[in-house]
Formats: C-alpha cells, structure tokens, sequence
C-alpha cells in the first residue's frame, strides 16, 4: 500500500507513522508484520503438531518450494524472521529448511551455470545463511517415478532424442493449448518438488507458498480444468497421495502419502504484498522481479485459464474479499475421494469409476477414434489438457 | 480459398465453427449432433417414461423454444410417447410479457402442443408490477426468482403433471457451480449439476435436458431452424455478484471452449464429494439455477466485512433459522454413498409449507414468507 498522506497514528499502537493500510486501518509496519507474522505462525504451530513424531526436541525439517514470486519468497522471509525468534528461547526445536526453486527455463543446456534462476538462488543463500538452497533444472523430473510417463505424449528416449530438456520441449510443444502447458508445468513442478522432499528422509514436509487468494484460484482454475475431483487435495493442508510407477512399464508399484502444507493459507494476496513493502530486503533479493522463466515453456502470447483465474481473484480481493475466503473454505470442505481406487497418471487423483466415456455430457470420446488405452490411465481433466 | 468441407458428412460446406469444440460442420450435421447430444442427455439419465406428461416451462426465449423443438423432434423420432405441454408463467409485467407471450401462443401452433400459461395474480394475488409498487426496485429480483421457481410447479400442479423440463443450458450451469463455490454455499453446490431436481418427496420433478448445451450452440441451432423466439431478460438486474460469475465463465470459453462443460464435469465431481450431511435437498430450491434470491443478503455479508471468521457465522445465520413445526423426514442418503449411520443432529428436515402445503425447508415455503410481507405492505399502505 502506498504512504497516505494524512498523518493518522497506528489504530493497533498508536505510532504516529502508520502508512499501511490492514483492513482498511492505518497501520504501522511493525504492527503490520506483526499481523502477518501471527497468521504465519499459527499454521506452522498447527503444522509441527500434525508432522511431529517424537516428543524429543528435534529440528523442524521442511522443504519449501521457492519460484521467486512475491508469496514464496515471504515464506522464506518470515520463516527466518521465525527461526530468530525461536533461537531466543531455548525451549523449542529449530528449522531445518531446504528451499528449492525448480528452474523450467528449458533454453540451457543442463549443467549451466550462471542461469538467472541461479544467479537468484545465491542471492538467497547469501542473506539466508541459516537455510540450504537449491536450483533444480525441470528436466530432472525425468527421473520422478510418481507421474506415469508411459500416458503423457513424452518422446521416448530411442527415438533419437535422448537429451532430457528437448523430451520435455517437445512434449510441451505437444500439448494443444496454452492452458494445458501452463497446467502440466504446474503439475510436473510439485512432482518434482515432492520427489525431492520424499526421497531425502531427512525432510518431514513440503511447504508451499500459496496466499488466500491463490488458493482460491487454484481451486477455479481446477474446477475450469474438469479436475473437480483434486479440488480437496489441492487446497487443503495434509497428506497428498502419491503413487510410484514403474518408469519402463507404467505399472504401479506402490503408493503413499506425503504431507503438503500452505502456511501463508490466511492471508491474502494483498497483504502479502504490503508484507513485503515494509521490508524492501525481499524485493531487493529479486531486483529484476522474475518469477521464474517459465516464458521458454508457456508463451504469454496467449492467455491461459491459470491467468484468467489469477486475474479475476486478483480484482475481486478488494471490493469481495469474503468471496476468496469462501472459495477455499467451501473446496476444503468437500471429502476427499476414496484413495484405494485407480489414480491418474499425471495429478495423481482417483480416477472416476465409472470411466469418462460413459459421462452423460459427452457422446464418447470423438478425439481418438482409435481408441488409444493408455489415455485411460488419465482423469478427465488431465485428459483435457493433454488432448484438447 | 475453396470453402471448409463438413468434418462430419465430407460433403457438403461447413457453414458452422461449434462453439463448444470448434468442429467445422455442415448445417445438417450441426442440427443432427445438437439433437443427439440433447437425445443422449436424456437417455443416459432417464429422465422420462413412456406416456408421461411432461411440461416445457415455455417463455418464448431462446433456450426453452430451442427445448420445446428439440423435445418435439425426439419425441417423434425416438418414440418417447410423451405428452407435452407448454406452460408460460405470465409475471404481470406490463409490456415486459406481451410480446413473448405472443411468441409462446405462436409456438404451441407451430409445434402443435397446447398451451397453459399462469399468472402472478392468479397464483399469488399479485403481478410483478404491484409488487414493485409496493417495494420499490430495490430487492424485487428475488420475489421475482422465488415466485418464478414455484409458478412453474404450482402450474404444473394445475395441469396434474408431474414433470417440469427447462431451458437451463451448460452456460447456467457452470455459472451456477461457479457461484455457489464464490458464495461459499455447499449444500447447493451439490445440487447445482442435478440433471433432476426436487425427489421423490416433492410433487412435481424438474429436470434441464439441455443442461449440456452450450448457450451458443442453442443460438445457433435456434438460427439455423429458423425457431421464433423472443430475446428476454429478465428487466430487474440480477445481483451484481453474478454478473462477475458470467464475465469469469465467457473469458474461460475464449480462453478453452471446453471450459463451460469441464466446469459442469468437476460440478458433478464435487457433488459427490460433498459431504452427506449438507445435501439434505429441499424442492423448493434448485441448487441456486437461475435464481436471483436468497444472494443478495449474502452478498451484502460479503461486501461488508473480509473478515474470515466473522463472515462465516454471518452466512450461517442466514441459513440456519431452525423450523419449529415442520414433519421431519428420513433424508435420503445419496446413491452409491455409503451412509455410517450417522446422520443425525442438526440436519434441515424436510416438510410442507404450513400456507400453502409446498415442499419447504422451513415452516414457511420461501414465497409466502415473501407474500406475507408483501400482504402486510398493502394492509399498511391501505390504513
Ligand atoms: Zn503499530
Ligand atoms: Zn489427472
Ligand atoms: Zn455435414
């Protein structure tokens, strides 16, 4: 929020400079992150009860995925404004954060150096010195055995492409939309991100740096995708389902659950950035402001259903916030559909039993005459994205 | 450039772009797959018997004349043996109902069908327009969404038939879902995506054939049958709030065409996912469809305060005024859900109306509480 001009003091304590607005009161920055602070932590309290396995004082160890956007890189802000807290008082277990930006700008041969997306991640690791970072290139989600490859259009390793960023250049280039890009980077991003925090027994979490607000359009954008049946997985905190495939044959070999948590869930997108205009430290990290460089995948040409949803929360937060509230609150609601059933390939949900052919509003599946199998091993709205 | 042969035939000229999956298809072709989605709609849900009497709430706009076209084609070619209806609800909105009403009279002769129409006054003692009088504009929507719902079935009602068919399309359908997840309104989530509304409880059952049918598509198969219609809207503006809704689901169709029914697919989805204990239905309510009322409150709760917490007992009170004298029924557990058995507790019950003998959650059915008010104006203003 911008300074105003009037000069009234802190309705919360009084201070005469109070140039941020929370919830329409002049407010100071102290007062300010204080708020977002008590927000942030209660999550995390809720959190280390829900993980914790011993009674012993052991360090809380998490994962956090970073994409240098505003929201993810609060989360780091206020998980190390947390752990100077905590270092205070004795009494409780320090944190053990592993921050992980996965890097999609495919256009690098892998093993580069100097990647902006890297030049980025020593910047953190330089004023954070407390917490490991990481880049990790999007071409290492290849070797993730949670996404059954064998129902995604991947080239296959004997067809003469062999390097594993032009495999996955070539099937983004597959996909028929915009939409479906942005949609599947998504998805093969926390596959990734949850492939690292699995293997890596150290870390009992993964935290993910969603807002209020993009919860809410998450949840929409799940909803405009025909995946309602992930909608309660996506936007809740808990354990998610995970399954491992076997990378040549596609067979299932086992399944699982990994807990993925939002810690920055009660707060709004807003506020966030307020948070983060009381600290100037945060966007100085990032001087360019990149949120990744997902342009070598997703073209901004077009627009995609992801944005047409980020925009549209974006502009009710203000005049409804109630209505972004709602929209989490309502999906997290909803049961989550019975784990033991068949799960897709690519979201990892279960799929309908009753099978989409069958599905009153469509006559059949007029895309592939031909029937090809393996698209069974998809949802409806994985199937969406990967055939139009 | 030589002209786009139909995908479907390969013979003659593709003269329409379908909205819903962008297929290049001839105008035969067009007519034929709209009339076969609509026919499989029907035959997938079994939404009729043989010889049962159906009514096509009739408005002389778009989608409930494409309806009564399409119902009267695949009668005839599907030998469904129904009998059917037109039945128009006549609100008493002077020169708002004069013309379309003149376009539903037209259509009962040209699709040789009879025709009932029921008016406000008759219904209710009052039209549309003394209401506004008594009101002002301010909040009429939702009289006019509440008297609208329970016209059609009390009309039905006069016929002595049990099946009311409308013309909500995918369109209304998908806004549907959309606002209920904005209004945070899960009960009705749930029934949002019901072909079927009301059950076996109610009196009369009310189901959407087109529910599948892309708003375009019902234009364009209106367009190219040459279908006389009348363009309606409803004159008194629908919350605000809705229209957000709309605009959401006409930028997702230009984005993905899809869009509109793969928000109808993940609707049905979460309807299955909602836990039992808020689906408890009431048939006076059709899972938000089209209704204007009972938002505006809400809406109000939502402009008002962001504050989480706060606003979730706002909207539970709107909800949860407990009926005093109400017949409490079993509710029905969902098909293929199991029940634990422990579905007791503060649950909405079911029962009728203590005016009227209407199907209602509280002990009051929505338009006599409305009626009441609106008798207690005219006491007043008569005094
Ligand atoms: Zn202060
Ligand atoms: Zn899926
Ligand atoms: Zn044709």
């Amino acid at each position: 929020m911008p300074a105003s001009l009037e000069s009234n003091p802190c309705t919360r304590c009084k201070a005469e400079d109070a140039p941020f607005q929370l919830r329409a009161s002049p407010t100071c920055g102290n007062c300010f992150a204080e708020y977002v602070q008590t927000k942030f932590v209660k999550r995390l309290a809720y959190l280390h009860k829900e993980v914790r396995v011993s009674s012993h004082l052991e360090p809380r160890r998490y994962v956090a995925g970073l994409s240098f956007g505003p929201s993810s890189s609060a989360m780091i802000h206020l998980l190390d404004r947390y752990t100077h807290m905590q270092g205070r008082k004795k009494s409780t277990s320090a944190f053990d954060i592993l921050a992980i930006h996965v890097d999609t700008d495919l256009s690098y041969p892998p093993g580069s150096r100097d990647t902006p997306a890297q030049v980025l991640i020593r910047n953190y690791s330089a004023k954070y010195t407390h917490f490991s970072f990481r880049c990790v290139h999007l071409s290492k989600v290849l070797d993730v055995q949670t996404v059954d490859w064998s129902a995604l259009p991947l080239p296959r390793p004997e067809g003469g492409c062999s390097e594993p960023s032009e495999r996955l250049r070539q099937m983004f280039d597959k996909l028929p939309s915009v939409s479906s890009r942005a949609d599947v980077l998504r998805l093969l991003i926390r596959h990734l991100l949850l492939d690292i925090a699995m293997k890596d027994h150290h870390y009992k979490t993964l935290l993910l740096g969603h807002s209020t607000t993009s919860l809410a359009a998450l949840s929409l954008c799940e909803v405009a995708n025909g995946r309602g049946f992930a909608i309660p997985w996506q936007v809740n905190d808990g354990r998610f389902p995970v399954t491992i495939y076997d990378p040549a044959s596609g067979a299932e070999i086992q399944r699982t659950t990994y807990p993925i948590h939002y810690p920055l869930r009660e707060l709004f997108r807003g506020e966030i950035d307020t948070y983060i205009s009381v600290f100037p430290e945060i966007a100085a990290l990032n001087p360019s402001n990149t949120e990744g460089a997902t342009a070598a995948v997703v073209s901004h040409k077009d627009t995609s259903i992801e944005e047409v949803m980020a925009r549209y929360f974006e502009s009710v937060e203000t005049p409804y916030a109630g209505i972004v509230a709602n929209v989490v609150r309502t999906t997290g609601k909803l049961d989550r559909a019975n784990a033991s059933r068949p799960s897709c390939g690519l979201c990892g949900v279960v799929l309908d039993e009753r099978g989409d052919s069958r599905w009153a509003g469509e006559m059949g599946d007029d895309h592939n005459p031909n029937g090809e199998p393996r698209l069974a091993r998809l949802c409806y709205g994985c199937k969406r994205s990967i055939n139009g | 450039m030589p002209p786009t042969p139909c995908v479907r035939c390969h013979e003659q000229r593709a003269v329409v772009k379908r909205p819903k999956n962008h297929q290049k298809l001839c105008r035969e072709c067009f007519i034929s797959i709209f009339e076969d989605e609509v026919h499989h709609t029907i035959t997938s849900s079994k939404l009729f018997y043989p010889g049962e009497r159906v009514a096509i709430g009739a408005s002389g706009g778009k989608d409930s004349t494409v309806l009564a076209s399409v119902l009267k084609t695949l009668n005839e070619r599907h030998d469904y043996k129904l009998d059917l209806v037109l039945l128009s609800v006549d609100e008493g909105i002077k020169g708002y109902r004069d013309d379309s009403l003149e376009t539903v009279k037209r259509n009962a002769t040209q699709y040789e069908m009879p025709l009932k129409i029921v008016g406000y006054d008759e219904l209710y003692g009052w039209t549309m327009d003394q209401v506004v009088e008594t009101i002002g504009k301010k909040g009429n929507c939702t009289y006019c969404g509440v008297f609208r719902r329970q016209a059609l079935d009390r009309g039905a009602k006069k016929l002595d038939i049990k099946h009311v068919v409308t013309g909500h399309n995918a369109d209304d359908v998908a806004e549907t879902v959309l606002m209920n997840l904005l209004r945070g309104d899960l009960a009705r989530l749930s029934r949002s995506t019901n072909i079927v509304t009301g059950d076996s409880l109610s009196d009369v059952k009310r189901s959407k054939p087109l529910k599948y049918a892309y708003e375009k598509e019902i234009v364009l198969y209106a367009h190219h049958k040459k279908l006389d219609y009348f363009s309606t809207e409803c004159i008194y503006s629908p919350e605000a709030f809705r229209g957000t809704a709309r605009s959401l689901i006409k930028s997702l169709e230009k984005v993905r065409p899809s869009a509109i029914l793969d928000i109808v697919r993940s609707g049905e989805d979460m309807g299955e996912l909602t836990p039992d204990k808020v689906q408890a239905s009431c048939a006076c309510d059709d899972g938000g469809m089209g209704s204007c009322g009972s938002g505006a409150q809400k809406e109000a709760a939502l402009k008002r305060d962001s504050h989480t917490e706060k606003l979730e007992t706002e909207i539970k009170l709107n909800k949860s005024i407990e009926p005093t004298d109400v017949v409490k029924l079993p509710i029905r557990a969902k098909p293929g859900k199991q029940t634990n058995g422990t579905t007791t507790g503060a649950l909405p019950s079911l029962g009728k109306c203590i005016k009227c003998g209407y199907m209602s959650s509280q002990s009051m059915c929505q338009a006599c509480t409305l009626l009441e008010t609106l008798n207690k104006n005219r006491a007043d203003i008569a005094i």
